[in-house]
């Protein structure tokens, strides 16, 4: 029993960062706007977020810096795609060279190589008095940190925006047709800008997560591969906030089941188990989760004239 | 012209990536007599590739980012020793993909850089190749005993004893009788580290229960922090790390849980004061140094250079306020004894990971 709800807690916070991410990416692409450039923005999400609350002192500026940084590349990245139609796919790989390569060079100017980085103040686990202290149910829902007890409140209100209001109407109805959506007065670069600045902030805090509440370090390139995750849980959860929720938990499954075995000293290789989030990444991608469509109008840049 | 325009900033963004790869220049400070380090088996013939100081040239490759904390980052800084130590040109290039040594090697060399360096056995076979066409540079490939005579040496700072102290400090430390060791990408070094630590650890208390594990990566702190943190789940009370930048992760859910840690490669003490028991160090830098030395003074050859406890290539420092608490004299001086029979070579370290058991054993 405790090793199902320890294996549970594990998963929880492994998902976090992947969630945050997708939940925002799921706008982006309703509206039409593929960005694979995730896994570049939450680099750069990382390092602000670290370097705001080092310098500020207070883990909610480095979350501010992280949102902040996250929505300045999010501007470049709906300009060049948006406004000057550039190809989705090049313009988004382009990012997450630009996120590694921005991330890795002001950290070692700000922070200098090989230095004692300084520890930054970081989200603890909260202890909510009684909640906290209801056995199974307090150690499985109530030993996270703030940011992850936020994460799942916007999530279920991003969900239903997304379902149950004329904003979440049109930003459905921009990734289907973008045409018929103009000729009914909706300005389809706006409502495109608006989804994909508000996604890449989201990507930006979910850098932050990783290296101010999970951690409270930067280490170049230690995004790991969580941006491409998201992507692919946007995809299993159906272009849905709630279903990128269940994606979440299988993908942060598979990095728990790593964590886990790692312990328990079986001869299972270690190789294998390193293998298995992608392992399941692929077994959801290819259908386990059923059909999955894609907006219609995804990837397509808009031209008004 | 939108596109163009389009293009022009996607190029611009990815060109920004290049910055990484940085040249420090010549500085003609004043070249210090470097301490190298005694060499054992000290070559017979000479290879016939002596340069003088003034015209040194010395190169690294690195497979990781010069700011990894740990692997890159201490091969970087004896490269900073080198230029110091002997005022000669440096240049390094990081974050170099496999697809890439040979290339790598090819620009150096061209560009007559004549000690070049490739950081990790996985450069070996490039280093054979582009060795044979450039016969006047020294190669030296770091962490395997694989050599081509005449100008590709190797150069080894045993992680293998590295390992086995650490084991030794933890089994002494541990109360609950389980330590944990954690290893990143599954290189020949660092493999060896943790299977080095099992073995140090049994070696000195045969009950003891060791959960080992490898990540498979040097960059994610987080997975790192999680295994550590499922290791110190299932009692662990003493975790060693060799996962460079990773590592943090691990020492993070050391200092949280308030159990041991003992850093691979560098000493950690400053980063966690509380929390780091000692540190198993590596000073590849020096084992540099002295290479560079041999090419200075015509003995270098294309031949194996271990430098282990013996040649103070291989050391482990202590964080007094953590060890004074956690350890008895009688530990402390176990520690030291293991360490001058590691120097001695009156320990097997092969030998004694070759017993330990599959299921601890990592690969």
């Amino acid at each position: 029993m405790e090793a199902i709800i320890d294996f549970i807690n594990t998963d929880i916070r492994m998902m976090m960062p992947m969630l945050i991410a997708a939940m925002g990416l799921v706008y982006g692409e309703r509206a039409g706007i593929l960005n694979i450039g995730a896994e570049g923005i939450m680099l750069i999400g990382a390092f602000a977020g670290y370097t705001g609350a080092v310098f500020s002192g207070s883990p909610w500026i480095g979350i501010l810096a992280a949102m902040l940084s996250g929505g300045l590349v999010g501007v470049l990245f709906a300009f060049l795609v948006i406004t000057l139609q550039a190809d989705q796919t090049v313009v988004g790989a382009a990012l997450n060279i630009f996120g590694l390569g921005l991330s890795t060079t002001l950290n070692r100017v700000v922070f200098g190589v090989n230095s004692n980085m300084p520890q930054a103040r970081s989200f603890s686990t909260l202890h909510i008095p009684v909640l906290s202290d209801i056995p199974v149910l307090g150690t499985l829902f109530f030993k996270y940190n703030i940011l992850a007890y936020l994460a799942v409140i916007l999530l279920i209100i991003l969900h239903i925006i997304l379902f149950r209001t004329k904003l979440g109407l049109k930003i459905r109805a921009v990734g289907e047709n973008p045409r018929a959506c103009d000729t009914l007065g909706i300005n389809v670069y706006r409502v495109r800008y608006g989804a994909v600045i508000f996604s890449t902030m989201l990507c930006g805090i979910a850098g932050a997560y990783l290296s101010i509440a999970q951690l409270s370090m930067f280490a170049e390139n230690m995004v790991a591969g969580r941006g491409y995750i998201a992507l692919s849980a946007v995809v299993f959860g159906k272009y849905s906030p709630l279903g990128t929720l269940v994606a979440g938990l299988v993908f942060g499954g598979g990095q728990a089941l790593q964590a886990k075995m790692a312990a328990m000293q079986t001869n299972f290789p270690d190789e294998l188990l390193q293998a298995i989030p992608y392992l399941l990444t692929i077994f959801a991608l290819v259908g386990v989760v059923g059909k999955s469509v894609s907006p219609a109008a995804e990837t397509v840049p808009y031209d008004k004239d | 012209m939108k596109k163009f325009l389009a293009l022009a900033l996607a190029t611009s963004m990815s060109v920004s990536m290049l910055a990484g790869c940085g040249s420090s220049g010549s500085n003609g400070g004043t070249p210090s007599a470097s301490d190298a380090p005694a060499n054992s088996g000290a070559p017979a013939a000479s290879s016939g590739i002596q340069i003088a100081k003034e015209d040194l040239k010395v190169g690294l490759v690195l497979p990781g980012s010069i700011n990894d904390q740990g692997w890159s980052t201490s091969a970087y800084m004896g490269l900073q020793a080198i230029e110091e130590d002997y005022g000669c040109e440096t240049k390094y290039m990081e974050n170099v993909t496999v697809a890439s040594y040979e290339e790598a090697f090819r620009s150096l060399a061209s560009a007559g850089y004549n000690v070049i360096f490739g950081h990790g056995s996985e450069f070996f076979d490039a280093a054979e190749i582009v060795g044979a066409e450039f016969p006047d540079v020294a190669f030296v490939v770091t962490s395997t005993d694989r050599y081509a005579e005449p100008n590709v040496a190797s150069l080894n700072t045993l992680p293998t004893e590295m390992g086995y102290v650490g084991g030794v400090g933890a089994a002494l430390a541990s109360k609950t009788g389980t330590v944990g060791a954690i290893g990143g990408s599954s290189l020949v070094s660092i493999v060896g580290a943790v299977n080095a630590f099992s073995a140090g650890a049994i070696a000195t208390n045969p009950d003891i229960k060791v959960l080992t594990n490898m990540t498979g990566d040097d960059f994610d702190a987080a997975k790192c922090k999680e295994v550590a943190q499922a290791m110190i789940d299932k009692g662990a009370d003493v975790i060693f790390y060799d996962a460079d930048a990773a590592g943090l992760g691990a020492l993070e859910a050391c200092k949280e849980n308030g159990v041991l840690a003992i850093p691979a490669i560098a000493d950690a003490s400053e980063l966690a004061p509380d929390t780091v028991l000692m540190s198993a160090c590596n000073a590849i830098g020096k084992a540099m140094d002295a290479v560079v030395g041999y090419v200075v003074d015509g003995s270098f050859n294309g031949q194996f250079y271990p430098m282990g406890c013996d040649t103070g290539c291989v050391f482990y420092t202590t964080n007094e306020k953590v060890w004074d608490a956690n350890m008895t004299d009688e530990a402390k001086a176990q520690v030291e004894s293991v360490y001058q029979q590691l120097a001695n070579k009156e320990i097997d370290v092969d030998a004694a990971i070759a017993t330990v058991p599959d299921s601890i054993k990592v690969n």
